[in-house]
């Protein structure tokens, strides 16, 4: 065998769909590779979804946990990573159908107020307030977006997916996905022009 | 694409550079469109405000406990259920020939169905030895094998044999009556001359004697007045009943073939 060749077959080995089949035969090793190559991904894709760690981090094991239990039915003609953010996406539907029955707004105050006192450049304080004030006020418009107008907002202007992919995932054609993007654009424009005291 | 969705294509950098140019020409004196892709811009610029994420405390050890501790196991492919995919088909089928034998019994095939909806109803009948039939084939079956020739039916309509059908307002009161002529000339028997004033008439199909039936009809009333009529004729004769009224759920006249011999109703 050719060096060339068995490259290819370490190669071919190594890819998502093989790890897959692995996985399926109940191989974990090979769904702990699928975790380590993946959970950046999702785990920010939460992250800009909730905007708290504890809860993106919960929503990065109950997808792991899911695509375990239905490994099955992942089929080869999509991408391993838009499959999994399929997941992802329909948890955060899910968690927030949930969060609106429930106050979480006292523990976000709180660790926005932590965040402030944590992060920031302090050579340039007046510049670093700016920056503070338009992150907040982003922060807000795109919470207080609704959860399918946000999750464009993610997929394509925070994660800079591109339209295949995000049409992959949401199960629709690349000029829906453009669609979509524009109308979540324009509920943000929306939000965020009063707030930063421009005319709406 | 609309002048607001130009403005969003190209504030998010996603117009090509040709289009970008064009597009660039025309913002020159509106200022309405440059200030609200100013707006965009910076937008589109705090978006790397968004990108400070803290880092992720998840491993792969919690996943481990969460998926192997608690015995979590990749769902098997459901097995291939060869029953079900036998059954589904013929579920199919017969739904389908249940609806067919539904719908076509609500489109009134069979000779009891004369006309429908509101328009006058078309007749066609046979008289034994008239040489002008139906084509209907129930005409040809009960001609030869019971003698039974007189059939309505609206399905087909024969020239030869049809009925001319006139609609008379009843004096006394709202409700219709028909005066049949068939090609085969019936005889009008003095009893017909009462049957305009009823809403039911009887036709003698071997005779070719009308009679009216009902209450204040020539006969008696009723059938029992039919059967007097046809005292006269034949022992085995058959008559057509015609009632004038519309039965509400077909919306045609109802034509009742009854043998005098049983006074069963054949059909109705």
């Amino acid at each position: 065998m050719s060096l060339r060749a068995a490259a290819a077959v370490r190669q071919d080995s190594d890819s998502d769909e093989a790890l897959v089949l692995r996985a399926r035969d109940g191989d974990y090793d090979a769904f702990e590779a699928l975790f380590e190559r993946h959970r950046q991904l999702v785990y920010r894709f939460a992250y800009q979804m909730t905007q708290r760690r504890d809860d993106a981090e919960d929503m990065v094991q109950e997808a792991f946990v899911r695509a375990y239990q239905n490994l099955h039915r992942y089929r080869d003609e999509a991408k391993f990573t838009t499959w999994l953010l399929r997941i992802v996406s329909n948890l955060c539907t899910d968690q927030a159908r949930m969060s609106q029955r429930r106050t979480g707004l006292e523990q976000r105050e709180a660790s926005g107020a932590l965040e402030w006192m944590t992060t920031g450049d302090f050579e340039n304080p007046v510049e670093n307030l700016e920056q503070d004030r338009r992150r907040e006020v982003l922060r807000k418009a795109i919470m207080a977006l609704p959860e399918h107008h946000r999750q464009m907002i993610v997929m394509r202007d925070l994660e800079e997916r591109d339209y295949n992919d995000i049409a992959a995932t949401l199960g629709c054609t690349v000029g829906g996905a453009k669609l979509r993007v524009l109308r979540a654009r324009r509920a943000l424009r929306d939000r965020i022009a009063p707030l930063l005291g421009e005319e709406a | 694409m609309n002048r607001q969705d130009q403005i969003f294509e190209y504030a998010f950098g996603e117009m090509s550079a040709q289009d970008a140019q064009v597009f660039e020409a025309s913002l020159l004196n509106d200022f309405e469109a440059q200030k609200e892709i100013n707006l965009l811009k910076g937008i589109r610029g705090d978006y790397s405000l968004m990108s400070d994420i803290p880092e992720m405390q998840f491993s792969k050890e919690r996943l481990r406990n969460a998926i192997l501790d608690q015995g979590i196991q990749p769902k098997s492919r459901p097995a291939f259920n060869w029953l079900q995919w036998i059954m589904a088909p013929a579920a199919v089928a017969s739904m389908a020939m249940l609806s067919f034998v539904m719908l076509r019994g609500q489109s009134g095939e069979g000779p009891a169905l004369v006309g429908s909806g509101s328009k006058p109803p078309m007749m066609s009948m046979t008289v034994p030895g008239s040489g002008s039939g139906l084509d209907n084939k129930f005409a040809a079956e009960d001609s030869k094998e019971d003698k039974q020739p007189i059939v309505a039916s609206a399905a087909k309509i024969d020239n030869s044999g049809q009925v001319e059908v006139k609609r008379k307002p009843l004096r006394r009161s709202n409700r219709n009556y028909i005066v049949v002529n068939t090609a085969p000339k019936i005889k009008a028997s003095p009893v017909v001359e009462s049957a305009k004033k009823e809403d039911v008439m009887l036709i003698n199909s071997t005779s070719g004697i009308a009679a009216p039936a009902g209450p204040g009809g020539g006969g008696g009333g009723g059938l029992g007045s039919s059967n007097a009529v046809m005292a006269s004729s034949a022992s085995s004769e058959t008559v057509v009943m015609i009632d004038k009224e519309q039965e509400s759920g077909v919306g045609a006249v109802v034509a009742t073939e009854v043998s005098v011999n049983s006074d069963v109703v054949i059909g109705g």
